[in-house]
């Protein structure tokens, strides 16, 4: 876990230093947080019933992180729901004690973490963890989405 | 002055006003094509378009000392310009090193003030080319462009044009190089044009015949270079508005699903400070309500629809099914 003296990092400084330029590709947003994890990352899609308000979830295993996403949302908050639990694989290595704080233990022990809309909907108030793992969200998002500036916009556009 | 130049100087002057929002919006430093669109507008403005040229030489000792600024400024705004174009078509040669742009200027600047030339001269060129020194300050300057004109042309042959991939683009280069070679004949005149009037002075019927054609070529030159830069930044600001007033209509549209009124959310949303991040709180706001078990009016719904289309157009969006550390992050 590697902390900045006592200070702790913001998600504008954990998603920065990833080194993600703009118009990066999922793949390579996930690589990059493998990489600061330390283990693969698998990712598998939910059939449609019975998830209810959960729309993501991270199970921390010894040898690899599982990452859930429900098959029925749309793509894009599929990948939204995906980058909220980058948002906490980042913050666990990052930030001392988060991912003890929203962890459940349900698959034989390993620490799950869930993105649940109930949940995240008090956590604007409540629950710095989610917050700064929604915000992590909205900044991969923002390097997935924009587009990179080739050199004729950037020079003359 | 006339009434192309007043033109070409209201459209640079426009060039510039979108080229300066979009560097301080993005916080870059001005790169060669705002360079070249900076010092060829500060050279239009010595050519009488807001103070008459001589007022302006006036307040500089009345020497014709402006006469050489905005040579120099012309030779600055070409350099630029050809630098541009060679890093955007990707050219062998880059066209960086500013040495012969330097050596030329400073040359150039020695030969015009090799003789005196005291009192403002609306006509400097055809009253001094005569003079040897000011003969060669002329020819060299006008060599000068004609070399970086014909660069230019040269450099959108030897280019890799594809790489520009739509049409107003292509559009811009073509007249960046219409421009060149206007302004490289436009060279070529005038150095014949001096050559004519140091030999055998200015009343020649080959000097009188010369003499017309210079201006309207050299601004017909220019004219073509500053349609060329006047098409990226007024493209980008349609593009930008555009996606200012989809973001509005998107947030209009939803308002009453957060019990917001439509009009105040639209005015919100058309001046956000970023509305593509804007659109997309948007998008997974209105899913997370979905989510909780809110129904979405069919309209919204299909705007959720519209917004995800929008998000996932990106090849580079597909789920992997499983990814392993990379060795940069470990």
């Amino acid at each position: 876990m590697s902390q900045e003296g006592s200070r702790q990092r913001t998600p504008l400084e954990i998603v920065e230093s990833l080194g993600l330029g703009r118009g990066s590709g999922l793949e390579e947003i996930a690589t990059a947080v493998a990489g600061l994890y330390g283990k693969r990352l698998v990712f598998e899609g939910l059939e449609d019933a019975g998830w209810g308000a959960l729309t993501g979830m991270w199970v921390d295993q010894p040898h690899q992180g599982l990452i859930f996403y429900r098959k029925a949302d749309p793509e894009a908050y599929q990948v939204h729901c995906i980058l909220h639990e980058f948002g906490h694989v980042l913050l666990g290595q990052y930030w001392c004690g988060a991912s003890t704080k929203m962890s459940r233990t349900l698959f034989g022990g390993a620490p799950v973490f869930a993105r649940t809309v109930d949940v995240l909907a008090s956590a604007a108030q409540e629950d710095e963890v989610e917050r700064a793992a929604e915000e992590i969200a909205y900044l991969l998002a923002d390097r997935l989405h924009s587009r990179p500036r080739d050199p004729f916009e950037r020079i003359f556009g | 002055m006339s009434v192309l130049t007043a033109l070409i100087a209201l459209l640079l002057g426009g060039v510039l006003a979108l080229r300066t929002v979009s560097a301080l919006r993005r916080r870059t430093r001005p790169g060669p094509a705002l360079l070249s669109a900076i010092l060829g507008f500060i050279a239009l403005m010595t050519t009488g378009v807001l103070v008459p040229e001589g007022v302006l030489d006036g307040w500089l000792g009345g020497t014709n000392l402006l006469h050489l600024i905005r040579n120099l400024l012309v030779l600055g705004a070409v350099w630029n310009l050809r630098r541009a174009i060679a890093l955007v078509i990707d050219v062998e040669n880059k066209r960086s090193n500013p040495t012969p742009l330097l050596v030329l200027c400073l040359v150039v600047s020695v030969f015009f003030a090799s003789h005196s030339h005291e009192g403002t001269h609306p006509s400097f060129i055809p009253a001094y080319a005569h003079l040897p020194g000011i003969w060669a300050y002329g020819t060299l300057y006008m060599a000068g462009v004609l070399w970086m004109a014909l660069d230019i042309v040269r450099g959108m042959r030897e280019g890799r044009l594809e790489q520009l991939a739509t049409p107003p683009r292509l559009a811009s280069m073509w007249l960046f190089s219409g421009g060149g070679v206007l302004m490289g004949a436009a060279s070529a005149l005038e150095i014949g044009y001096m050559t004519e009037v140091l030999l055998h002075g200015n009343g020649t019927p080959l000097a009188v015949g010369l003499y017309p054609w210079f201006s309207p070529l050299l601004y017909g030159g220019i004219g073509f270079i500053v349609l060329g830069l006047l098409i990226p930044p007024v493209l980008s600001a349609l593009g930008r508005l555009a996606v200012r007033l989809a973001n509005s209509r998107r947030h209009a549209l939803a308002a009453p699903v957060f019990g917001l009124s439509a009009s105040s959310s639209a005015i919100r949303a058309f001046v956000s400070a970023d509305p593509q991040a804007d659109t997309y709180n948007l998008f997974i706001r209105l899913r997370d309500r979905a989510v909780a078990g809110n129904s979405l009016p069919p309209p919204v719904e299909l705007l959720l629809q519209e917004m995800n289309r929008k998000f996932t157009r990106s090849a580079s969006f597909r789920i992997p099914e499983e990814v392993c550390p990379s060795e940069l992050h470990n």
